[in-house]
């Protein structure tokens, strides 16, 4: 992959927080509407709820929350993003979520110091787009799995 | 000839006859000279031989026929049966189990046999060498002779045989490139069971010295045995005569082998042989049809099916339940008759369908017992016990997935019992017990549940000494020790790290063990009771739903919030003007058939917001006035859920709440309801325990 600086890949590019981030497409299965999301007592404060995608049970989480941000209102314009992860499929709550970009794989910095809010480790890079705006792109694998860490932990002890 | 056809088939036979030595070796170790017995074990062991040769599985074979010779000579009063032997035998069967296992996952049955081939040919007396023949031959040899007159004038082994122009330029060209053709006859010992077997093991053999051009009667009739002892192939081959013969007579239970040289063939002469030769054949065939078919031709009654495909099935038909519960709902709306009509109808089909496709998935639980009595037996001379496993109820069915989860939960509880539960020979004398523990495994239907017993009439639970080991450990603080009931101190048993042993043994007590055995229980949905008397024994009661997928839940509302429970925890339903609350050190309970029962607000446990218009019956948290009741139990605890609104009874499908939500507590999965929305499943257990928490240490 290295060798191949000049490749570009496609984005699924989202809203948070008046930030433009980004998930690789071959991560996202699907992304929907708003719909009913059924609240999960005793379940992490960022977790939305479940939802019902055609038959499964598809739990959702908020991704500002997750990042410590403050909840948005739900708009118009707000999705859930149906992520596939490894065998983990979650749906993420964004603003909105509009586009499918390329990027090129050399314009990716790999320099998340730069970037405040989200936790930096949740951070593959950060690319320019246009206008000078910055895409994050995020490491979907560790901000789904970071629970999963804990639990595997508890289990060993 | 391809065998991948049949390696199911093989497989499952092989299981069988496993399981069958298994069964009788053990009744043998107690009735040592009864013949019926033995010959019943030989003709196991035999079958299995020629199956696992039939399927080219060498190792296997060889394995089997050290055992078999084993048994021979137990048949005919060479040897007697000693617990030596029969340990000896066991590890033979542990290692035909684990070939059956790798060829089922693929492999072949290269396993290292060498250890116990040696022990086995030392327990059969002395070196012999692997020449199954010798052994039966001799018996056969009259019978054979007698035979040989009739066969040698069937088919004397001379040229004219009936080969058709193909076949005749085929041997022209063979012999005019100097390569020998012959006409190999091969007669099969008398009592020779799996012919096919022996037959394909002859036409391998012949095959790697040259090629078969053709054989009679045709590969196919041989496949199914339909021969009588004698069947013949036609080899072109570069090697002599010798080579040939030495080559089939190194197979076993070959009786004799005719070759005969064929020259340049005369067509014309053959043909009218081949008529008479057909009908003979016939009369052959039908003749000796039904000895020939025996365990191979059994009218099928049952197919095979992949579980896959099962499971693909109840999926479906979940799909199906969801939108039929959305169907249900609109037509309730609409008030119309016909479609009322319909629907109905379409439910009832549905209840049959669901009864059947859920019957499909059940299997007797006689495949999980199965393991135990060896077990049972190894572990007792282990831990120098005696221990008699008294098994009763295998037959009772129970979902395939139940099946698989539930061997090792209980192979733990066994041990457990016969490792702390059944005390040493001398202890239980000195008790006035019978030396010999009784441990009984039980398994039956009640309701929609399968209940499982294991109950040893050991030691007992020391009551003081768990408490002392809980207090020790944190379990339970030190004040309220003394408010625990029996029932409750013996639950302890199940918390994570908690071991009671003087000294940890390999059998149980590594501090893994009851703890897992419960959550593996409680994520098929099931629960575990302990019960125990000083002296008298402990009794494990496992109760398992009949089925995970569909269940029949009561719906409740709190709030805006729709929650499930499983028809199978509710003891009983009420109205909660209809009972008498009172308020015990503040909290609230009910009396129920003389019990005190404590109420458990669903708002307040799962912390529901309040309904936006603000018309809420219940307006002080904890405080109850109306709504109603659900009476849930897990165990043998009761507590009353208090909620706004009860919905009614449904089928529900379960499904998990996956990997990322599963360190969330409290219930045991979602479901879909019929307006597409996702509900909770309450598990009453965790409700349950966080009451009792709540008010332990409310009293602590």
């Amino acid at each position: 992959m290295e060798n191949m600086e000049g490749e570009s890949f496609k984005v699924i590019l989202f809203r948070l927080n008046g930030e433009t981030y980004g998930v690789p497409i071959d991560q996202v299965l699907s992304i929907e509407r708003i719909q009913p999301v059924t609240r999960v007592p005793n379940a992490a404060e960022y977790v939305e709820g479940v939802m019902n995608l055609r038959g499964l049970i598809i739990p959702v989480i908020d991704v500002r929350s997750r990042f410590h941000m403050n909840r948005a209102e739900l708009t118009a314009d707000s999705r859930i993003i149906i992520a596939d992860v490894g065998e983990l499929q979650v749906g993420l709550l964004v603003d909105s979520a509009k586009e499918v970009m390329d990027i090129k794989k050399n314009s990716i910095e790999k320099t998340p110091d730069i970037v405040g809010g989200p936790e930096a480790e949740y951070i593959n890079g950060v690319a320019k787009i246009v206008n000078d705006d910055l895409l994050i792109l995020l490491n979907l694998d560790r901000v789904l799995n970071e629970e999963e860490v804990d639990e595997i932990k508890r289990i060993e002890v | 000839m391809d065998m991948s056809q049949y390696l199911g088939v093989f497989i499952d036979e092989a299981r069988e006859h496993l399981q069958n030595l298994n069964d009788k070796l053990l009744v043998l170790e107690e009735k040592t000279g009864d013949p019926e017995l033995i010959n019943s074990i030989f003709r196991s062991a035999h079958t299995l031989k020629g199956s696992s040769g039939q399927m080219g599985f060498g190792n296997m074979m060889e394995l089997t026929h050290m055992m078999e010779n084993v048994f021979d000579a137990l048949r005919h009063e060479k040897i007697e049966v000693s617990a030596a032997m029969i340990d000896v035998l066991f590890e033979t069967l542990e290692l035909l189990e684990a070939m059956v296992d790798s060829i089922e996952q693929g492999g072949g049955d290269q396993k290292d046999a060498g250890e116990v081939m040696e022990k086995l040919r030392a327990l059969a007396g002395g070196p012999e060498k692997i020449h199954p023949d010798q052994t039966s031959g001799t018996e056969n040899a009259l019978a054979a002779t007698v035979e040989k007159t009739d066969s040698s004038s069937q088919n004397q082994p001379t040229g004219d045989y009936d080969f058709n122009s193909y076949e005749n330029d085929m041997i022209k060209q063979a012999l005019a490139l100097d390569m020998n053709v012959f006409q190999v006859i091969v007669t099969l010992n008398q009592n020779c069971v799996l012919k096919a077997a022996r037959a394909l093991m002859v036409s391998n053999a012949l095959e790697k010295m040259g090629t078969i051009m053709k054989s009679v009667p045709p590969t196919e009739e041989i496949e199914k045995e339909a021969f009588d002892r004698q069947f013949t192939y036609i080899l072109v081959t570069d090697q002599g005569k010798e080579e040939v013969y030495d080559a089939v007579m190194g197979i076993s239970e070959i009786d004799r082998a005719d070759l005969s040289q064929i020259g340049a063939v005369d067509s014309e002469k053959n043909s009218n042989d081949r008529n008479e030769q057909k009908t003979d054949r016939h009369k052959q065939e039908n003749g000796h049809a039904p000895s020939a078919g025996q365990g191979h031709q059994a009218v099928a009654k049952t197919i095979r099916v992949n579980l896959d495909r099962l499971d693909h099935l109840l999926n479906l038909f979940e799909e199906m339940i969801i939108d039929r519960s959305r169907l249900e709902k609109i037509s309730s709306s609409l008030n119309n008759l016909e479609l009322k009509d319909s629907v109905d109808t379409l439910k009832r089909i549905s209840d049959q369908l669901q009864e059947t496709i859920l019957n499909l998935r059940m299997e007797p639980i006689e495949q999980v017992f199965n393991r135990f009595p060896r077990m049972v037996r190894s572990l007792s001379k282990e831990l120098n016990k005696k221990v008699k496993l008294v098994i009763s109820g295998a037959e009772t069915e129970l979902d395939r997935t139940v099946i698989d989860e539930i061997g090792d939960p209980l192979m733990h509880m066994i041990r457990n019992s016969m490792d702390h539960g059944i005390e040493h020979p001398d202890v239980r004398e000195k008790k006035g017990k019978s030396p010999e523990g009784i441990l009984s495994l039980k398994a039956y239907h009640s309701g929609n549940h399968v209940i499982i017993e294991i109950e040893d009439d050991g030691a007992g639970i020391n009551r003081e000494k768990v408490l002392s080991k809980a207090v020790e450990k944190g379990l339970v603080p030190k004040e309220s020790a003394a408010l625990l009931s029996d029932k409750d101190v013996y639950h302890l048993l199940f918390e994570s790290g908690f071991s009671t042993a003087d000294k940890i043994s390999d059998i149980s007590g590594r501090g893994v063990g009851l703890d897992v055995v419960e959550s593996k229980i409680h994520s098929l949905s099931g629960t575990v009771l302990i019960d125990s008397s000083p002296d008298k024994g402990t009794k494990f009661t496992v109760k398992l739903p009949l089925t995970l997928s569909i269940i029949n839940a009561m719906l409740i509302q709190t709030g805006q919030e729709i929650y499930a429970i499983p028809i199978t925890s509710i003891v009983e339903t009420a109205l909660i003007r209809q009972l008498k609350i009172q308020s015990v050190n503040s909290r609230q309970v009910m009396s129920y058939q003389n019990r005190i029962v404590p109420l458990v607000s669903l708002k307040d446990y799962l912390d529901i917001p309040e309904a936006k218009e603000t018309s809420s019956i219940q307006k002080k948290s904890g405080e109850v006035h109306s709504g109603s009741i659900v009476l849930v139990r897990s165990g043998d605890r009761l507590a009353g859920v208090v909620t706004e609104k009860l919905l009614g009874y449904q089928d529900i499908v379960i499904k998990p709440l996956g990997r990322y939500l599963k360190s969330v507590k409290g219930f045991s999965g979602a479901t879909i309801l019929g307006d597409g929305k996702v509900a909770l499943i309450l598990d009453c257990r965790a409700l349950i325990d966080h009451q009792k928490k709540a008010s332990l240490k409310e009293n602590a």
